[in-house]
């Protein structure tokens, strides 16, 4: 039996006593806590929801450069968490002779900041960062909802790590290869699977997206490499506590998966490998629990035509399977929101998922509509 | 190391990282009067081996930055454990830092990289 095989059939058990026991577990609805939680962590999810919900302004440290003023402006549809219709800019610079990535941060990247405080467009006449001069790509990031994603950060490395297959040992035409962080740790959340925990992605967030500094990120974003004008950020840093974060990343952590729905088998999941299980952990409703993320955590290469910016290890093409639970929740589809419906998504996949979308064109109309169907219904 | 070691040594290394990043903030504001003595483990983005200085990508999150050092003469330099030059470094090297805050670009103790396997390439 080829390993693909025997991958599909262990998740799809898996998966099956998982379904069994969502079935037996209390209903859940979007955007309700994790079940399980003791009465300490429901308490901080409702607290952290605050956190979460917390509009910024310059006089309680928003900006001087920021994307939104506050967490739930972005995740926001159809309740805090989800989706947004915001479209981030994101730049690097790529050598393609020597296959170097240079994130740009002495010139305000990776992340550019769209939007300027009073204070600073007066000082500078700026409404946001300027995109670097050396930048050879710009990437368009979509807000994609996170509901779970306390679950993915749970998932041990080990088991991620079991899923590549950089040289494509098996044949199946994928290889997906983990991406790491500059330390050299695993790296499994963004478009590019770069950051290796959510507590440090949601930290670095609270900089990048609203500039609001921190304990564990407490320096602001440059303005293109250049320092902030005196003046303009009145507050000190850092302007909010570490509880504050972690109240904020508990809110996203203790969150539950959108309620899973009947898994079946589709031509997708050499990638958006359906279920994934979640190792040892110090909260019990995270520990050894079956999330079904229809993703692999790694990068795949997609072909030049979705190629946009590298990040560490990941190439201008290499993009991080997407997890597709939610995906019900999309108005837009890719990295970039350039598709407006599934099947454009489906038909835009190039790379590695060439064969799957190829298998896709192939299927009759009739079972194209029930593949798409099933997807919207995750 | 078992699973459980081996998440919190992800979470270690994580928090170590941001806070090197914290160290950093810190004494760009010019508001560490104390000198400390910090680790933070990153990629090196650039040397410069007639000013000394190292350049090192850390972060935390996507919210990333470059580190600058001074690697005197006194920085003991360890490649795979046995000492070496600082041209023995390179871009793409991952190098943990021991550095003292207070004055920049902070003065490294020691930088210690594996064998230099992983040295250029797609960072």
């Amino acid at each position: 039996m080829k390993p693909a095989v025997v991958g599909w059939t262990a998740a799809t058990g898996l998966a099956a006593v998982g379904l069994i026991a969502a079935a037996c577990a209390p209903k859940q609805e979007l955007g309700d806590p994790l079940n399980g939680l003791s009465r300490e962590e429901l308490a901080r999810f409702a607290a952290g929801r605050e956190e979460f919900e917390k509009v910024f302004i310059p006089g309680t440290g928003l900006g001087p450069l920021f994307n939104a003023n506050s967490c739930a402006e972005c995740h926001e549809d159809p309740l805090a968490l989800g989706t947004g219709d915001e479209v981030e800019v994101h730049v690097a610079a790529f050598d393609p002779a020597t296959r170097a990535c240079d994130p740009l941060v002495d010139r305000g990247g990776p992340v550019i900041q769209q939007v300027a405080t009073p204070a600073l467009k007066a000082a500078l006449g700026i409404d946001g960062e300027p995109i670097p001069v050396a930048a050879t790509a710009r990437a368009g990031r979509t807000t994609p909802d996170i509901f779970g994603f306390g679950l993915l950060d749970a998932v041990p490395d080990a088991a991620i790590e079991a899923l590549a297959d950089p040289d494509d040992r098996n044949g199946d035409g994928v290889s997906g290869r983990p991406n790491h962080f500059f330390d050299g740790r695993l790296g499994r959340f963004g478009r590019k699977a770069l950051v290796p925990t959510l507590r440090e992605f949601n930290a670095g967030a609270f900089v990048i997206e609203q500039g609001i500094t921190n304990p564990e990120a407490p320096t602001e974003e440059s303005i293109g490499g250049s320092p902030i004008p005196e003046g303009v950020d009145p507050v000190a840093e850092p302007e909010i506590t570490a509880e504050a974060v972690s109240l904020a990343n508990d809110f996203v952590r203790f969150s539950a998966a959108p309620a899973p729905r009947p898994l079946r088998q589709v031509e997708c999941q050499q990638c958006h490998v359906p279920a994934l299980k979640t190792g040892e952990n110090p909260v019990k409703a995270l520990r050894n629990r079956t999330v079904y993320a229809y993703t692999d955590l790694l990068l795949h290469d997609m072909g030049p035509e979705l190629a946009d910016i590298c990040l560490g290890e990941a190439s201008p093409s290499e993009f991080r399977t997407e997890p597709l639970m939610g995906l019900r929740l999309a108005t837009s589809f890719l990295h970039d929101g350039r598709a407006k419906t599934l099947e454009e998504a489906i038909r835009l996949h190039g790379g590695e998922a060439s064969s799957s979308r190829m298998r896709f064109e192939a299927l009759s109309a009739k079972e194209r509509e029930s593949l798409l169907q099933f997807l919207r219904s995750l | 190391m078992s699973r459980r070691e081996r998440a919190a040594h992800r979470a270690t290394i994580g928090l170590a990282a941001c806070l090197a990043a914290a160290a950093l903030a810190a004494t760009l504001a010019g508001t560490a009067s104390d000198v400390e003595l910090k680790q933070t483990i990153g990629t090196v983005t650039a040397v410069d081996p007639d000013g000394r200085r190292i350049s090192v990508i850390t972060g935390c999150g996507h919210a990333l930055r470059v580190m600058v050092f001074h690697a005197g003469t006194a920085c003991r330099i360890e490649v795979g454990g046995v000492a070496a030059p600082l041209t023995s470094l390179s871009r793409g090297q991952i190098v943990a830092v021991r550095y003292r805050t207070g004055v920049e670009p902070f003065a490294a103790e020691s930088i210690a990289a594996p064998p230099a396997a992983n040295a250029e390439g797609e960072r």
